[in-house]
């Protein structure tokens, strides 16, 4: 697959294939994925979007009997390689999944918690927090309750507590899975604009079962069925005018 | 305020409608200008420039294609994409218009003959309705809109009054055939680029308040 994009390839896959045991679950995926771009996986339930997307920070390491062939190379780095230390490729491509999923303690050590690990000193946390809670434009809201719970807030502004929380350990790309399928539009509005301004700074993917939303957002956007990738293209050109006729059956409604 | 992205790309479309109305008005002017004053080099310009209207159509109607496609716009929104589709069309109609009128500035002969009192007339509020609808879209002034489109009147009256002095006119004298002749297509298309006009002005009342309006 060719590299035209403007500011270049940030993730680049190729002949990835996955298995569950026996099941087949992606068949030879190349794609790159371009730095400083959303781009979106779309696609029916149990297409691949979703493994897929966990293959690109390691996530399906963690399933028994998961097998993966083909490469993932992060700015030129090869992810599956035997000397890639996980912990530290998880903090360089940081995840926020369907469900917020807070830690059970306060605002600010939710944030906290990631530099802290990561052995940052005491007296720079204040500042990452601060920093982070304006990037996930949650400050404004939480300013003067940093010691409250995270599980008082409401659910988008959990979510977006998630989303500061990835940005504290400063990550290079960020997957989002299903990001704003448990909150109302206004939250999903507020998540979106912010997925807008963040791509000023980092690499995000989102896998969304909302074609909508993937229209609204992203740059790139690619189409997965029964594990293949059927198409990827610039959002704008899949849903004005897609090239496989799988894709327009899809994103209009005409699927089954 | 969320949806900022969705929000600028409705104001660029708004952007792109406005700048194209400008451009068609100052095509209408110059082209009755150039046919007033013989000014052959500004009805050249008047027909090269058509390109840049021409390339405004075709960025408004691709604009308009991603919003529909990427952002479902509804409500007061869809209102105003699918006007502004409809104002692009009339919009690049006029301009067409006033590239006939160049033509036929270049086909006249010398002098002209007297009817240009009332041709003057209709071309000022051709030019004036096609101004004040691009006004009324750019403000969602529905009055101004419903006002502008009621000048039609005057423009079909003066149309009709003049048509027929001139048909008068060249039966009594063949020499003025040629001239009268291109004469005729001018009053109809100064009659059309009011209509345009008009059509603007009922999108605009459309988008102001949802109501298909018949002002023409």
């Amino acid at each position: 697959m060719s590299d035209d994009f403007a500011n270049g390839t940030e993730i680049a896959v190729k002949g990835l294939n996955l298995w569950y045991g026996k099941n087949h679950a992606l068949h030879d995926i190349s794609i790159n994925i371009p730095k400083n771009s959303v781009t979106a996986f779309i696609g029916p339930s149990g297409c691949g979007k979703s493994t897929f997307l966990r293959c690109l920070n390691r996530m399906n390491d963690l399933i028994p009997g998961c097998r993966i062939e083909g490469d993932v190379n992060i700015n030129g780095e090869d992810i599956y390689s035997k000397d890639v230390d996980v912990v530290d490729l998880r903090k360089r491509v940081g995840m926020v999944f369907q469900k917020p999923n807070p830690f059970p303690m306060s605002i600010h050590d939710n944030i906290a918690y990631g530099p802290r690990i990561h052995g940052i000193k005491k007296k720079e946390i204040d500042g990452i927090v601060e920093g982070a809670l304006k990037a996930g434009a949650l400050w404004g809201e939480v300013s003067d309750r940093m010691g409250i719970s995270a599980l008082d807030l409401s659910g988008g502004q959990q979510q977006r507590l998630c989303i500061a929380r990835t940005l504290a350990v400063k990550p290079e790309v960020i997957l989002f899975d299903e990001p704003c399928s448990s909150l109302d539009p206004i939250s999903t509005g507020k998540i979106e604009d912010l997925i807008l301004k963040l791509k000023k700074d980092y690499t995000i993917v989102i896998v969304t079962h909302n074609m909508q939303q993937a229209a609204r957002i992203s740059d790139y956007t690619a189409f997965f069925l029964l594990g293949d990738l059927i198409e990827f293209g610039k959002t704008g050109q899949i849903f004005e005018n897609p090239r496989e006729k799988a894709t327009e059956d899809y994103i209009t409604g005409r699927f089954g | 305020m969320t949806r900022e992205q969705y929000l600028q790309h409705l104001q660029i479309l708004k952007r792109y409608i406005t700048e194209m109305g400008e451009r068609s008005c100052q095509s209408v002017s110059d082209s009755m200008i150039s046919l007033i004053t013989q000014d052959m080099e500004l009805a050249e310009k008047v027909i090269q420039k058509d390109m840049i209207i021409d390339e405004y159509y075709l960025k408004i109607e691709k604009c308009i294609s991603q919003l529909i496609a990427r952002q479902s716009p509804t409500a007061g929104d869809m209102r105003l994409v699918t006007s502004c589709l409809k104002i692009a069309v009339d919009l690049e109609r006029a301009s067409d218009l006033a590239v006939d009128i160049a033509r036929i500035t270049k086909c006249i002969e010398e002098k002209h003959t007297k009817p240009f009192s009332n041709v003057l007339k209709m071309s000022e509020l051709g030019k004036e309705m096609l101004q004040h609808s691009i006004v009324a879209f750019d403000t969602l002034d529905e009055e101004l809109a419903r006002k502008t489109a009621a000048k039609d009147d005057e423009v079909d009256r003066l149309f009709y009054v003049s048509q027929k002095e001139l048909i008068e006119m060249m039966s009594g004298d063949r020499s003025i055939i040629n001239n009268g002749s291109y004469l005729l297509f001018v009053l109809r298309y100064l009659e059309r680029i009011a209509d345009h006009a008009c059509n603007i002005c009922e999108s605009v009342v459309y988008m102001a308040s949802g109501e298909r309006a018949n002002l023409n």
